[in-house]
């Protein structure tokens, strides 16, 4: 499991400061939105191929969409999740025919698992999944999802990072532990649900120490007062 | 860096259910397998918790120990 950040997170940011601050943040990777980063700088990081390894994917929509940056992204070897407004059946026919052969686009499967996951199972198709509002019971989903681990090629947890807070009771935990226990090995984006969260977005990327979990870690800058030598403390 | 290895960040993971869903994952692990657990600071009051309620069960290996982040290889041994 890859835990990494999409561009959602940071808007207006560009790809360079976006991979500075999954470094600051150590998150492992970057998921990039297509129409909300640079395009023309998207093309040059691809064909450069630098970053390659730190670009879980590319994330499109169908007005996003563009066949020749999934080009772009099949010869860098970059994942494409394509978020179509298509029924659940169709999102799976609309990745297929949107991908140029040897190019993985993922289709993005959201809302319970019970609706989409047989559909998906049958076509042989990896999938995107993506845990929202809509995802009313992540833990049995999960369940049911890591039954096909092989399918499941990419995770999106919308609401996480300085929102996690506001996902206790859902089940997250409970996901996590399945996905660690089945040997999960993809990414696992983190994404805002809203915009109105941004400036929580921006706290949390800027932060370089941890939010904690009920204990304080140590850090280095705090100050440790000494008495000096021969002298008596007062 | 083994892809096949079980990651479990507990960074992305709500405050109250971090410590329940280490110790759920690893009361699931047969003895002999572990867990990379991956965190945003050192998680030295977890690992106290786990010498109280499972000496003698559980490996502790560091493999990264910060600024950022830390990653701790979690083993049952034999009980």
């Amino acid at each position: 499991m890859r835990v990494g950040l999409s561009s959602d997170a940071a808007p207006g940011a560009t790809i360079a400061e976006l991979l500075d601050t999954c470094e600051r943040r150590g998150l492992g990777v970057l998921e990039l939105r297509v129409g909300g980063v640079d395009t023309a700088a998207l093309h040059d990081v691809l064909r450069a191929g630098a970053h390659n390894e730190s670009i879980a994917g590319l994330f499109a929509d169908d007005a996003s969409y563009s066949a020749g940056l999934v080009s772009a992204a099949s010869a860098s070897n970059v994942t494409v999740v394509l978020d179509s407004g298509a029924s659940y059946a169709s999102r799976m026919v609309e990745a297929r025919r949107a991908a140029p052969r040897g190019c993985t686009v993922l289709p993005l499967m959201s809302g319970p698992a019970v609706r989409w996951l047989d559909a998906a199972v049958l076509a042989r198709v990896p999938f995107a999944w993506q845990i929202d509002e809509t995802c009313t019971d992540p833990a049995g989903d999960a369940a049911q999802i890591l039954h096909h681990a092989s399918l499941l090629a990419y995770v999106r947890l919308v609401g996480g990072g300085p929102e996690g807070v506001m996902q206790e009771g859902r089940g997250i935990g409970a996901v996590m532990k399945q996905l660690t226990l089945a040997g999960y090995a993809g990414p696992l984006i983190l994404t805002p649900s809203s915009p109105r969260y941004r400036v929580a977005w921006a706290t949390w990327l800027g932060r370089r120490g941890g939010w904690g979990c009920g204990s304080k870690a140590e850090r280095s800058t705090s100050l440790k007062l000494a008495t000096r030598t021969g002298e008596s403390p007062i | 860096m083994n892809t096949n290895e079980r990651v479990l960040d507990v960074r992305v993971i709500p405050p109250r259910e971090k410590h329940p869903t280490i110790f759920d994952t690893f009361m699931a692990l047969e003895p002999g397998e572990s867990f990379v657990l991956v965190n945003d600071h050192d998680p030295k009051p977890l690992r106290y918790q786990f010498e109280y309620e499972h000496a003698g069960e559980f490996g502790w290996e560091y493999l990264e120990q910060g600024p950022v982040v830390w990653r701790v290889e979690i083993s049952r041994t034999a009980a």
